[in-house]
């Protein structure tokens, strides 16, 4: 009864804005599809990508060695510095933009917004490396997806349009729009063709792969690192109480006794249902069983056992109560403020938490749990997308004008250490931030207002563990991703994009549900076999018919 | 309601009306003690319920990152003090622009809205009229079944609407639920009042303006109230319409800042968009909870010249039975 | 106040032989007026919805309406196959019904309260601050209420410090209606009063004190003079939400989904979601809405229509 009008918020961006949405995508899809962290496409028909006809669409990559790591990162981890550099490289010679007309661009922001065009000096400092302004249509983060699919049904596209992975899942019949809407940049980077974009051919082949829609290189990819989850915990109130971190399921429980005291509002757990999952040794996606049958997540017997381990943290009062009450609460305050001891999330947290906490709180400490499984034995990690968002070009534009417009993405994708990379994150040394004693940039009061994240979200750069500020983050870092580098899950479907149908997405939540009910106790334990068996015949025999028509047809 | 004595109150008589309410009138029973005990304990409820919450808000929108960590969410007891998240909040490069934005847009927007909605009102609650019926159902309708997303935005930039103010005001201009409301308290009004102003040779328009308007001042009030806080609060049109930065009204400025030191979704692996930034001295939960206070703040400054027109017996003298 | 007699009688005088072109000529200015709402809504409002016959087709935006399959009743045959779409509906029912009873009345009753308090200081007071709850989002209610009632709210923690066992009043199914209709009264109560205090102020007090001369007392006062010159807007609000009857909000439910389980939870909007629009999954949505709004409509009809019987004048009157 406000009796006021139509305009209030939409779902999609509600659910975004409390965190769930990111949650409840991620889950429902590392439960349904191939550990398609942002939750994939999807269609009503669904499709796939050949994968072996990949090799010749794909950029030859070329590793870029003018900043050099002081951590290597193996099979895929992350390089490390311990420190910033004092010298940064010139990576990009001569402004792309010759012809100097205006670049039209639109973005998600994660920031407030910044002064426009014009009247903004941090722009202006890049738009001269990039020969043309770059005019941003950004839009905040959280409201994304409820800008896309209107601009994208009316057609009505800047020259570059970044878009990100998790925002896919929502827009119905992507793979159509990619092909009506966005130029095939197959002709302009396969193989040796990107070698007027030495950037460019820096970034990880895997993730181009990504990039990939309707056997057409259709976006600039963003590379990922392709953690799903780390297990935090606080080191700080774990070492007061004499506790190690666990290295098997045993270790874990007994945290939960040791580590609750709910008189003086402590709990051991926040959400750790993945990573009890993971530690168990259920899959990412699908595993295939000995008779080359497609096995869901599931319908494992590890599945049963992580559940039912799960279960007991919530019937023992070991998990936080509102976490118990709000599946996708916001625990970061809780964690922060020592209510709880062990959660889990996603790998940028841990640098977001430091930024935070390192100002107020002296003796914050924090540190990931090394991947451990559940029997003390080899664990494994599931393996997430290689890549997370893509920039794509509008479909119709002058060959000259892509080059431009390509040149613009490999002056974004310049790597840490570069004076580019150094420039469009942080502005003009001394005008935009100063250095610190560890030789952080600290933005100046011009730089907080006039500095957004917005090139950034143009194409992406290698990832590099960087922030060196904080005691001991990168090394950490860098030997957690080391670590989980050797014990990663091999993906069923890597490489191949597959958009899941949307009858088989929509099962996912009926069947958290049912899981959310027998962890709180509302369901008998046996009643999973009754989930998954209903999972199974409302939709899940038929997705697992897809999903091994998409191997078979990739001769996997 | 024979016979009436038709005059419009007078400033002069209703504010001896305001005056006289504050007394019992002399007719009034005294008050039981129990009667006064049971409406002091409920009321004293309401408002504690109301305000306390209300102050977790405030408090916390005042709370440095130390008071809102050691608090592990809202703040309840207050320690340091600070307006770092106002300051944060209005210190930015386009809030002052946007905030004359959302003037601009809420008060236009409103008296547009009432206009409309107070002819469109009055034009359909004359009893019998021509095509009153069918015209009330399709307003009726629009409260029932609403367009998606996608066709609205097809449509407003076919009209070339893209980038302009006007999308932010005709295509929510009309609220079915405030014009059914007001034609009902105009439904309300002595049928003779106006029959005999008719007779009296008054015009439609004169009949509207000259005896249903200064009896309606209420509810005209109060669709305006939810009028301007429709506008005010909203900034889904904007997002859609506005493609230029600049034109952006405040909500949808002061909804960036909500993000702002969030990591991505779980689905980006590990991009972080501000490395080490220090982009936030506010910790989040104060900006939200300081949002949250400019968003009413308007409104309660407001309330009080709406208020005034819900005095008891805007029609005293008016009829005399 | 216009009566159904009289306006029978208009109806039946405009009607006796009179044709349309004289009815014109009367009433013109009464058109012109409500012709700018007409325009707006046909045109912002009436064509753009026209968008929802993506109820009965495989929508793609990219091949658009035209270019997409039709698939008849699909969507609508899939939306009531579903066991879960009947309970969704049963829980929104119930919800709803609950709501008629424990949270329509409040609003009236505490404008009557607040209406009979004598000074005027208190009043502005009171009236001034009980609103504010309907400007703050769900997320924040519902963590309000999580705070102080929660597992590690502000009373289970004080219960644990001095011994006692905590308890927790926001997971428990059986009293969930309970716990979302009280949410619900914090929230908007308040601001659902404005309106009747509005109507209130339209009641002649001269009534009151003939009343009072003839001996009413205060409740026969109540009885006989104020809710009757509140009974129109009540039936006019009461008939508007019935139309509205399969929404009961959609944040507050996807929010305590977890807490309390999907089977208590789910109502109509959230299963729309999940199943419709999460997977992009529009004509199914599409369909969803059309269901909710055809369903409010014939809630309204027959709703108004018993109004007639009962002698009220409802959302629109008889002739």
């Amino acid at each position: 009864m406000t009796g006021t009008g139509s305009s209030g918020p939409n779902r999609r961006s509600f659910l975004a804005l409390v965190g769930a949405g990111t949650a409840a995508v991620a889950g429902a899809a590392s439960l349904t599809a191939c550990s398609d962290g942002g939750g994939g496409g999807s269609t009503t028909a669904g499709n796939a990508q050949a994968t072996d006809k990949l090799t010749g669409l794909l950029p030859k990559y070329t590793a870029y060695d003018g900043v050099k790591p002081d951590l290597i990162g193996e099979n895929g981890a992350a390089p490390g510095f311990t420190k910033y550099p004092t010298q940064l490289t010139r990576a990009v010679a001569e402004p792309p933009v010759k012809s100097g007309k205006e670049v039209t661009a639109m973005t998600p922001l994660w920031a407030p917004a910044p002064p426009g065009l014009g009247s903004n000096s941090y722009y202006a400092a890049n738009n001269e490396r990039i020969g043309a302004g770059v005019r941003f249509n950004i839009v905040n983060g959280i409201d994304y997806g409820d800008k896309l699919g209107p601009l994208l049904a009316a057609g009505n596209i800047p020259e570059l349009l970044c878009i990100p992975g998790w925002n896919i899942g929502g827009l119905t019949r992507f793979g159509q729009a990619v092909d009506k809407l966005f130029e095939d940049l197959t002709p302009h980077l396969a193989g040796d063709k990107v070698s007027p974009y030495p950037m460019l051919a820096n970034l990880p082949t895997a993730a181009w792969a990504y990039a990939v829609w309707n056997n057409q290189l259709k976006a600039v990819p963003f590379p990922s690192d392709g953690i799903p989850w780390l297990l935090y915990y606080r080191k700080d109130l774990m070492d007061k109480a004499g506790a190690q971190p666990p290295k098997t399921i045993a270790d874990l429980e007994a945290l939960g006794k040791q580590m609750t005291d709910a008189k003086r509002k402590q709990w051991a757990f926040g959400s750790i249902a993945d990573e009890v999952q993971r530690a168990y040794g259920v899959p990412g996606g699908w595993r295939k069983d000995s008779s080359g049958k497609l096995i869901n997540k599931i319908e494992t017997p590890e599945f049963e056992e992580a559940v039912a381990f799960v279960r007991k943290t919530f019937q023992n009062g070991w998990v936080h109560p509102e976490v118990v009450a709000n599946a996708s609460a916001d625990q970061k305050p809780l964690f922060e403020g020592g209510q709880v001891v062990i959660r889990q999330d996603g790998t940028g947290t841990w640098g977001e938490t430091l930024q935070r906490q390192q100002a107020v709180n002296p003796s914050f400490k924090m540190d990931a749990v090394l991947p451990f499984a559940h029997d003390g034995g080899t664990p494994i990690v599931w393996s997430g997308d290689p890549a997370g968002i893509f920039t794509f070009v509008k479909k119709g534009l002058p060959a000259d004008r892509i080059a431009e417009l390509l040149g613009v993405l490999n002056y974004t994708a310049a790597p840490f250490g570069t004076e580019e990379n150094q420039l469009y994150n942080y502005g003009v040394e001394g005008k935009h931030y100063t250095r610190q004693p560890s030789g952080a940039p600290k933005l100046t009061p011009l730089g907080q207002k006039e500095i957004a994240p917005t090139y950034i979200f143009l194409g992406g750069r290698p990832l590099a563990i960087t922030t060196s500020e904080y005691p001991g983050y990168v090394e950490s870092m860098s030997a957690m991703q080391n670590a989980i580098a050797k014990v990663r899950e091999k993906n069923l479907f890597e490489g191949i994009r597959v958009e899941q149908p949307a009858k088989f997405a929509a099962l996912a939540q009926p069947f958290d549900d049912k899981i959310q009910d027998i962890y709180r106790g509302r369901r008998p334990m046996s009643d999973l076999k009754v989930a998954v068996k209903e999972w199974q015949t409302k939709g899940g025999d038929a997705g697992r018919e897809f999903f091994a028509k998409v191997l078979s047809d990739n001769g996997r | 309601m024979t016979s009436p004595n038709l005059t419009i109150p007078s400033r002069l008589a209703r504010r001896r009306a305001a005056t006289a309410e504050n007394q019992r009138p002399a007719w009034e029973e005294p008050p039981s003690v129990p009667g006064r005990l049971s409406k002091g304990v409920i009321l004293g409820l309401v408002v504690l319920a109301v305000t306390f919450p209300l102050y977790v808000v405030v408090v916390t929108s005042l709370s440095s990152t130390e008071a809102v960590t050691r608090a592990g969410g809202l703040v309840v007891v207050p320690r340091e003090l600070t307006l770092s998240a106002y300051v944060q909040l209005l210190s930015g490069g386009v809030v002052t622009k946007a905030l004359m934005v959302s003037m601009g847009v809420t008060v236009i927007g409103t008296l547009f809205s009432l206009v409309i909605t107070v002819l469109a009102a009055y034009g359909l609650s004359r009893p019998g009229s021509l095509l009153h019926r069918p015209l009330l159902f399709v307003v009726l309708l629009t409260f029932l079944f609403g367009p998606g997303i996608i066709p609205s935005y097809l449509l407003v930039s076919s009209f070339g609407l893209i980038d302009s103010y006007a999308s932010l005001i005709l295509p929510t201009a009309i609220s079915a639920f405030n014009l059914i409301v007001m034609r009902s308290f105009f439904m309300g009004i002595p049928g003779e009042l106006i029959d005999s102003a008719r007779v009296d040779g008054a015009s439609e328009f004169g009949i509207l303006t000259r005896i249903v308007m200064p009896l309606s001042k209420a509810v005209v009030a109060v669709v305006g109230l939810f009028y301007a806080v429709s506008y005010w609060n909203a900034f889904f049109n904007a997002l859609l319409y506005l493609n230029d930065n600049n034109k952006w009204p405040l909500q949808l400025v002061l909804r960036t800042y909500i993000v702002q030191a969030q990591q991505l979704p779980a689905g980006a692996g590990g991009i972080v968009t501000s490395p080490g930034m220090n982009l936030a001295p506010a910790p989040t939960l104060a900006i939200k909870m300081a949002i949250v206070v400019i968003a009413v703040l308007p409104v309660l400054l407001a309330y009080p010249f709406i208020q005034r027109h819900f005095t008891k017996g805007v029609i005293i003298g008016a009829v005399k039975g | 106040m216009t009566t159904v007699a009289e306006s029978r009688r208009l109806r039946r005088s405009s009607r006796g032989g009179a044709n349309w072109r004289q009815r014109f000529r009367k009433d013109w200015p009464l058109l012109l007026m409500v012709s700018p709402v007409i325009v707006l809504l046909g045109v912002f409002h009436y064509f753009p919805t026209l968008g929802n016959v993506i109820a009965f087709q495989d929508y793609s935006p990219y091949a658009g309406i035209r270019g997409s399959e039709w698939i008849g009743f699909g969507n609508f045959a899939r939306l009531f196959a579903e066991p879960e779409f009947w309970s969704a509906l049963l829980n929104t029912l119930t919800i709803t019904g609950f709501q008629l009873v424990f949270f329509f009345p409040i609003p009236i009753f505490l404008a009557l309260l607040l209406n009979s308090v004598l000074s005027v200081r208190v009043r502005t007071m009171i009236q001034g601050v009980a609103y504010l709850p309907h400007f703050f989002s769900w997320v924040l209610v519902v963590s309000l209420f999580q705070q102080m009632l929660g597992g590690s709210g502000l009373l289970a923690q004080s219960l644990r410090t001095h011994g006692h066992g905590a308890f927790d009043l926001m997971t428990n199914p059986d009293t969930f209606l309970l716990l979302v209709t009280s949410q619900a009264v914090w929230k908007d109560a308040g601001w659902g009063m404005i309106v009747f205090l509005a109507a209130l102020s339209t009641i002649n007090p001269a009534l009151y004190e003939a009343a009072a001369a003839d001996g009413a007392n205060r409740w026969r006062r109540m009885w006989h003079i104020t809710l009757p010159g509140l009974r129109p807007v009540i039936v006019l609000l009461l008939i508007l939400r019935l139309g509205d009857a399969l929404s009961v909000g959609f944040e507050q439910f996807i929010l305590q989904r977890a807490a309390v389980g999907s089977e208590v939870s789910e109502v109509l909007d959230t299963y729309v979601y999940y199943q419709g629009l999460l997977v992009g999954d529009f004509g199914y949505g599409a369909a969803a809405g059309l269901f909710k709004g055809v369903v409010g409509l014939v809630l309204i009809l027959v709703a108004n229509r018993f109004a007639h019987m009962m002698g009220e004048q409802g959302v629109y009157s008889k002739s």
